[in-house]
């Protein structure tokens, strides 16, 4: 049996998001992944995925995006359904260390491990991120709060210690209604070791 | 249930039954709800591990309003904070406390909680005496345990009630605690459902799943108004298990076993829609005052405004319809069985969404139970009670549980808006030119509620299917129309006008957020024709008020002001131009007063307007939690410098166009000010509320700062890059 990995080969999940993001009103990821897709439509492959450290088959539709699979099939709370547009980023999951809109994202791409909210950290072990978001009280609604603590994660792994540009880079994809902007930028800084 | 009917559980028990003067206008039993109970238990409750459970009739939006409740009822009842449960309320073992609106949830909603809970500790002390063999006043309670003065013995609240309901009455003169004697209020005691909701596992109306349950959408017709021609069921033949729901003209929807499964159907089936439209003016100005008239309000008429107005400064402001633009799109699950139904809610009234539901369903009310659930942020009537009608009826058509989540174009599409208006205001200054000699104004303004106590005809699914909206009720327009300031010869009349091109309803600050754009626009207008410093000018208006003085002088502080006139300081020919602005309310004439002062940049070549500070003084009496409030500040002065700066609903001679981020856009972080905050707390005032004044603000103060910076007056909002660049060539 083989996994979606193999099947798609050298195209990463990230390079379907690159894809998706150079237009961002795309809702489809084209014909990127045509062929592989065409071939879990025909069951030659049985899908499966890895979600924080676990590996799940997955029984979806292959053009199924990610969101749905991992809200519907797996019963994942993190991951939000914003606008299905890649325009929000409360459905955002980290692949490839990339913060990563899952709504627009079809399952059969999703080839490397996925990190969600709940992948994150627990009360018990907390990531550096949850507890500042905890501290700073870095949410109203917190709907948002998933997909911004998986963008603030992202670019700490990239960036321990980033820039103002590069934390207003790294959240500007990532809205919030409720305006708690400044307390999500404390969070990060205070979960960085930076001075707000 | 009454408390004059309900024994006291133990003699002696606060039995005293009075009468609250409940008024029976629509408004107050809309806003305070029908509860007319007096019974500590309708309230409260402690169980055998003495943990209090609160029955909070109103409902956490996400502002943290729960985690306050908490600690005003740790407070009076003497309980540890940690002790205390606020659940989601629910139509069935709650009390109607009325919708969680006008920034009253602490200001009236916790009133009867601290009423009870003192009462409830009242009612452990008589058990207590009883127990014990002694007076009352020879016992003591902290932590949760009564103790006997002067020696060894005390006993747990638990203990006391052994599981047994908390039976006594609410009297109207039970004393509450001295504020002096707090320890939980006026704490920034963390708030309760953040780890959750910071860990991915708080349950949302939109994780909700319920056993049995299929997945619902709805497909919405492609003209406001448009009726259904033709369905073709054979275009989602290929979808297993997929059901089409058509009820009367204009409800449709379909249901599948899957959410991506019910998604594919709504975007795959074939439909095509009659009729339907919007009619259009020459702009939106036009647009408004185009619509009749249903009555007038005249807010105010002193002196003689209408003859020393002849020579007078004058100007129009506009406000567009404006959007929730919650980051989850509505949701709602509803199981309607035979005869009766269970709904779960994002509503912020339970209660009448419970009576509306019902009128839809033709089921008598007793029969439909709505339950919250807490969903992504609420700033108003936004869609959650329509998602719930829709599913309600994709329920009942198919007869099993059903999840309905709008997409994000049908919430931007058809969520009831935050209405447009329009403001005049005409005014003459004194001989002295130091003070306003007259004031009228004119507001043009449909109500501010089309809220499910209207009935079904009010819920998106009752209008398409053809039940007729209730007669208006006119609330909102009025809304800080008239200005606290002390004006000699004033005038002010509303023009309530019947529905918009748009059906609107309650925006966070209903009219106050407009009326004061305009008022406080026209106030600066005023000080520049007087060649005043803005704050000086204000306050020399402000002479009776105290509060409104100090609070004045708490912003001049926190700003750093600086006296002088608006303006005076151009750089005419600068490519980045600086300036900034004041604003104040007197929040519904009645409860916050607030200040803020924004420092703004306007860019010559682009008209780009950045917010590089806000300000804000806040005065909303007793605080109770000066974290949560320092967070619904920040969140409206964010949310409301984004209206201010970006946000206009669009809309063709079809329908709205304005359905995604791209075309409706918000402030992002790129956008976002510094947000300096100075609370004024005073702890012997009544709780005025936060959740919407520091909203009102906001507009004329970036209006104000951009006059300073350009000498140019924007009157419409938002202000966007190319409406500056206009004004700054014209």
């Amino acid at each position: 049996m083989l996994g979606p990995g193999e099947a798609t080969g050298a195209i990463t999940a990230r390079a379907i998001a690159d894809a998706i993001f150079a237009d961002r009103r795309s809702v489809t990821r084209g014909a990127v992944c045509a062929e592989t897709h065409a071939r879990y439509v025909e069951k030659e492959f049985v899908m499966t995925i890895t979600v924080n450290g676990q590996k799940h088959q997955v029984t979806s539709s292959p053009d199924t995006p990610l969101l749905y699979v991992l809200r519907d099939e797996l019963g994942l709370r993190g991951p939000k359904f914003g606008c299905g547009l890649a325009q929000c980023g409360a459905c955002s999951v980290i692949i490839d260390n990339s913060s990563t809109r899952s709504c627009v994202l079809p399952v059969s791409v999703v080839t490397t491990p996925v990190t969600t909210l709940e992948g994150l950290g627990t009360p018990e072990r907390p990531h550096p991120v949850q507890r500042a978001f905890i501290e700073e009280q870095a949410l109203q609604c917190g709907y948002c709060t998933s997909g911004m603590i998986i963008s603030c994660a992202a670019l700490l792994e990239a960036h321990p210690r980033p820039t103002d540009a590069q934390i207003e880079d790294a959240l500007d994809g990532n809205l919030c209604r409720c305006g708690v902007h400044t307390r999500i930028v404390r969070a990060l800084k205070r979960a960085a070791g930076l001075s707000a | 249930m009454s408390g004059a009917t309900r024994g006291a559980f133990i003699a002696g028990a606060g039995s005293l039954i009075v009468a609250f003067s409940i008024s029976c206008s629509p408004r107050k039993v809309f806003e305070q709800g029908a509860s007319d109970t007096h019974d500590v238990d309708a309230f409260l409750a402690v169980d055998r591990y003495g943990t209090v459970t609160v029955k909070f009739g109103k409902v956490e939006l996400g502002t943290g309003i729960a985690t306050a409740i908490a600690q005003i009822v740790a407070d009076e009842l003497d309980v540890p904070f940690e002790h205390v449960r606020v659940p989601n309320a629910q139509t069935v073992g709650f009390p109607d406390q009325g919708s969680t609106v006008g920034s009253a949830s602490l200001s009236s909603g916790s009133i009867p909680v601290r009423q009870a809970a003192a009462a409830a500790r009242l009612v452990l002390l008589d058990v207590a005496a009883t127990r014990f063999g002694v007076s009352v006043d020879r016992l003591q309670t902290s932590n949760g345990i009564v103790t006997v003065t002067g020696k060894a013995q005390s006993a747990t609240y638990a203990d006391l009630l052994a599981g047994q309901a908390l039976r006594g009455t609410i009297a109207p003169d039970t004393k509450a605690k001295s504020p002096d004697l707090y320890r939980f209020v006026g704490k920034g005691i963390a708030r309760i459902d953040v780890p959750a909701k910071v860990y991915g596992s708080f349950i949302y109306l939109q994780n909700l799943r319920v056993a049995g349950m299929l997945h619902g959408r709805v497909i919405r017709p492609s003209a406001v108004g448009a009726s259904i021609g033709d369905v073709d069921t054979s275009s989602i033949a290929h979808l297993s298990d997929t059901r089409v729901v058509r009820r009367g003209d204009a409800f449709l929807g379909v249901v599948a076993p899957t959410e991506w499964g019910a998604i594919q159907a709504m975007r795959a089936l074939k439909v095509t829609w009659r009729g339907g439209g919007i009619p259009q003016a020459k702009d939106l100005a036009a647009a408004v005052r185009a619509v009749p008239a249903v009555s007038t309000t005249q807010l105010t008429a002193v002196g003689d405004a209408e003859s020393l107005s002849a020579n007078a400064l004058r100007a129009t402001y506009v406000w567009p319809y404006q959007t929730h633009g919650s980051i989850g799109p509505s949701c709602a699950v509803a199981d309607v069985r035979k005869g009766s139904a269970t709904v779960w809610s994002a509503s912020q009234g339970i209660f009448v969404l419970r009576a509306a539901l019902a009128q839809l369903l033709q089921f008598p009310d007793e029969t439909v139970e709505v339950r919250y659930v807490e969903a992504a942020g609420c700033y108003g009537h936004n869609g959650a009670d329509d998602a719930a009608a829709d599913a309600a009826l994709l329920s009942q058509a198919v007869g099993k549980p059903v999840r309905v989540q709008w997409m994000r174009e049908q919430e931007h599409g058809w969520d009831p808006k935050g209405p447009a208006m329009v403001m005049t205001h005409a005014a003459t200054l004194d001989d002295n030119k130091a003070r306003v000699a007259s004031w009228t104004t004119e507001v043009w303004s449909p109500s501010h509620t089309a809220r499910p106590d209207g009935g079904a005809g009010n819920l998106l699914a009752g209008e398409l299917i053809g039940v007729k909206p209730a007669s208006l009720r006119f609330v909102g327009g009025s809304s800080n129309a008239k200005v606290d300031y002390v004006i000699p010869n004033y005038r002010v009349t509303i023009y309530n006008l019947q529905r918009g091109v748009l059906r609107s309803s309650s925006m966070r600050g209903l009219g106050a957020t407009q009326n004061t754009f305009s008022t406080e626009s026209f106030m600066d207008e005023l000080a520049h024709a007087a060649g005043a410093d803005p704050l000086a000018f204000r306050r020399a208006h402000l002479v009776d008020d105290p509060r409104a003085l100090e609070l004045l002088a708490a912003i001049e502080k926190l700003s750093i002001w600086k006296a002088k006139p608006s303006a005076s300081n151009v750089a005419s020919q600068a490519p980045q131009m600086h300036g900034r602005g004041l604003a104040f309310v007197h929040f519904d004439n009645s409860a916050a007063y607030v200040s803020a002062v924004a420092d703004v940049t306007v860019t010559r070549a682009s008209g780009v307007v950045s917010v590089r500070k806000i300000a804000i003084a806040h005065d909303c009496g007793l605080v109770v939690n000066p974290d949560g409030l320092r967070n619904q500040i920040e969140g409206n002065a964010i949310q409301a410098m984004s209206r201010s700066l970006k946000e206009q609903v669009t809309y063709n001679t079809q329908a709205v166009t304005s359905i995604d981020w791209q075309t409706y856009p918000i402030a992002r972080f790129s956008d976002v000010p510094q947000i300096d905050i100075a609370l004024v707390n005073r702890i012997h005032e009544p709780i005025a509320g936060a959740g919407e004044a520091a909203t009102t603000v906001i507009a004329p103060a970036i209006n104000n700062a951009i006059f300073d910076a350009t000498g140019v007056r924007l009157r419409e909002i938002p202000f966007t890059p190319d409406r500056v660049k206009a004004a700054l060539t014209a």
